[in-house]
This record gives C-alpha cells, sequence and structure tokens, in this order.
C-alpha cells in the first residue's frame, strides 16, 4: 500500500468513524489539538491501525506522533 | 479460582444498591464475559414497568466493568480499580426489557489500550433473542 493510499484510509476513518470535520484534516493538522482525538479515541485508532494495516500500536508509539502526516508516515513505515 | 457461583459482583465493581444492574457473573475470561440481571420492578430506571434506555446502558457499562473487575482482581491478581463509562458508540436499542425479565449479557473485549477498554455488548432475552447491543469505552482510574 502506498503512501497516499493509506493517508485516504486514515482520512476516511477520521471522517466516518470519528466524525472529525474533513475540513480540519491537513497534513499539519495535530492529531489531539487540531482533530480533537483524545485518550478514549486513541483506542478506536489502534483497532483501526489493527485491521486495516495488520500491527498492533503500542503507547509508547504515540508519544512522537503529533500530526495527521507523521501519523500516515509512521503506518507507511511500518508496512513496507 | 473461585467457581463463578461464588464471586458476588459487588468484589469485582464500586457501583452499590440501588445502582446496581447486573445480578451474577455467568462466565468470565480476558476476552469475553457473561453477566445476568433480572429487571425488578423497583429498579432504578423502571418507568411503566419497563428498563428505559438509562438502565439499559447502565447495565451494559457495568457488565464491561464486570470483566475489568474479575481480571483485575482473579486472572492480573491486581487491585479492582475505579472504572468511568467513557463513551458509547453504536447503541441498538431493539425493545425495553419489562420487568420480570432475566437479561443474558455478553461482553466481547475488542481492544483494551493503556487503561481504555472497548468492548461490543451484547444483552439477550431468556429465548436468545437480541434487545440490546453497543460498543462500549471505559476508562480505569491508573494504580
Amino acid at each position: 500500500m502506498d503512501y497516499n493510499q493509506i493517508e485516504e484510509k486514515v482520512r476516511s476513518f477520521l471522517v466516518e468513524e470519528l466524525e472529525i470535520d474533513e475540513n480540519k484534516i491537513s497534513p499539519d493538522a495535530r492529531l489531539a489539538e487540531d482533530l480533537g482525538i483524545d485518550s478514549l479515541e486513541v483506542v478506536d485508532v489502534v483497532v483501526m491501525v489493527e485491521s486495516e494495516f495488520g500491527f498492533k500500536m503500542k503507547p509508547e508509539d504515540f508519544k512522537s506522533l503529533k500530526t495527521f502526516s507523521q501519523f500516515c508516515t509512521f503506518v507507511h513505515e511500518r508496512t513496507q | 479460582m473461585k467457581p463463578f457461583e461464588d464471586i458476588t459482583v459487588s468484589e469485582l465493581m464500586l457501583q452499590r444498591p440501588p445502582f446496581v444492574f447486573v445480578d451474577r457473573l455467568l462466565y468470565c475470561d480476558e476476552h469475553r464475559a457473561e453477566t445476568e440481571f433480572l429487571v425488578g420492578p423497583e429498579s432504578v430506571f423502571v418507568l411503566d414497568g419497563a428498563l428505559r434506555e438509562g438502565g439499559l446502558i447502565e447495565h451494559m457499562a457495568q457488565s464491561c466493568a464486570v470483566l475489568t473487575g474479575y481480571v483485575a482482581k482473579y486472572i492480573r491478581y491486581r487491585p479492582v480499580s475505579i472504572g468511568y463509562l467513557g463513551a458509547v458508540k453504536k447503541l441498538d436499542v431493539r425493545r425495553l426489557p419489562k420487568v420480570g425479565e432475566r437479561l443474558l449479557t455478553e461482553v466481547s473485549v475488542i481492544e483494551e489500550f493503556f487503561s481504555i477498554f472497548m468492548a461490543l455488548v451484547e444483552v439477550k432475552d431468556s429465548k436468545g433473542e437480541l434487545i440490546a447491543s453497543a460498543i462500549i469505552k471505559t476508562a480505569s482510574q491508573p494504580e
């Protein structure tokens, strides 16, 4: 799966499952501050990553993932 | 390990009467649990002879609490921590159970991440027909 495909899947998940306004999603959008992903929704992200991309995230993974593009890059690197 | 019939729900969760919506734990492991609740006439949230949506949600949340309490106490040998209902998603209430009905509820763990727990909860009647379902998220107070 290439980066664009991953970005599209993540974007769809954020809009459809977490009901985040699509207009707020940009490469530099911060996951917590701009998109409003809180600790309760992180578990949805973990479930989505496991089902869509086939690996399990760890709590420490989130420490360095601040923006939408960082998150997509992380998933892309893990799935190569 | 203690047989399920010898376990009281009060040792697995902190809610106390009249705000208790689980009578018994029928089965539990780290991935799933089965609970039972008889809708009594004096139950909180009973109105016009039926348990309202709020009571159903509380029953589902407490079924999750019983699972996490059991896992903490009897599998991981940890203290039972305070749990908070975090979110209810995809709630589907087919009907409101009547006073005298026995609810048999299955909790299937979807994910446990940090102190957040997410599960599919299905409430059925004694005939096995689905009464309600939801995805419930609870948060535990860190030790």
